[in-house]
């Protein structure tokens, strides 16, 4: 005979099934809404007319003698060092 | 009535197969871009031709390890920004980002330029790299791009008025430069 807990518990499953896992043992984190492609595409055609400054001839100048353009940190950290 | 697709919560298998889908819309849109503003490059994921043509670079600035990072952010990050840049066979510059999961930003956290003087995207990487960041947090329906321990000799060039981000140097954390898009 079931009993409540047990009922209960063979619930947690599928409660779970709509969250992203936890990488590597870390805490979980929060469900993860992705849109759709379809959202993506009209996002992008929306947004086909925005400036991109960078891209100007002025915008192009800006890093042209730049002796280096690495962003990041002197050593890798790793995702789990966060 | 058929249903149409809607943001929903999703699975970590499924997760890494739609934000691939995301990514490559995303890259397509910045490579079309890229080619009107006469810089002709292919942007692709960071793929085994990459991480072997990074090995190759001489007089690296650090030397990031991707053949390490790259398998710790597939694991890690489903919704990773990965770019690697080619103009022909030449590996240009490789870039590693994520969105924020509860937040409106996408951070940038590493670029590598090739950086070899005949490295034909020298001096482009940047806004070429912005592009494509840019075209992702759009597909994402983020508003933020932020640039994560930028190299303090470049932070007067990020934040020139074609590139447009501030830089901000919070209590907790180190500083990072933001603009909206």
């Amino acid at each position: 005979m079931l009993t409540e807990h047990m009922t209960v518990s063979s619930r947690t499953p599928k409660a779970r099934s709509v969250t992203l896992p936890a990488p590597g043992g870390q805490r979980s984190r929060a469900v993860d809404v992705i849109p759709t492609l379809d959202e993506a595409r009209a996002r992008l055609a929306a947004a086909a007319d925005r400036p991109r400054p960078w891209l100007t001839p002025e915008g192009l100048a800006v890093f042209a003698d730049a002796p280096t353009e690495d962003l990041g940190p002197n050593v890798y950290k790793r995702p789990d060092a966060d | 009535m058929p249903t149409v697709p809607t943001s929903r919560p999703c699975g970590r298998s499924s997760a890494e197969a739609r934000y691939r889908e995301l990514r490559r819309a995303a890259l397509q849109d910045a490579m079309a871009t890229l080619a009107a503003a006469g810089i002709n490059v292919e942007l692709r994921p960071i793929g085994a031709a990459a991480l072997a043509a990074v090995e190759r670079w001489n007089d690296r600035r650090v030397g990031w390890p991707w053949h390490l990072m790259i398998p710790d952010w597939r694991r890690n990050y489903p919704g990773r920004f990965e770019l690697a840049i080619w103009q022909g066979d030449v590996l240009c510059a490789l870039a590693l980002g994520r969105p924020a999961p509860k937040a409106p930003h996408l951070s940038l956290y590493y670029i590598e330029r090739n950086p070899d003087a005949a490295n034909p995207l020298r001096g482009k990487v940047t806004g070429a790299v912005i592009d494509a960041l840019a075209a992702y947090a759009i597909a994402l329906g983020k508003t933020e791009l932020r640039l994560i321990d930028p190299l303090p000799a470049l932070i007067p060039r990020y934040c020139s008025p074609p590139f447009g981000f501030r830089l901000v140097a919070p209590a907790v954390g180190g500083p990072y430069c933001s603009r909206s898009i």
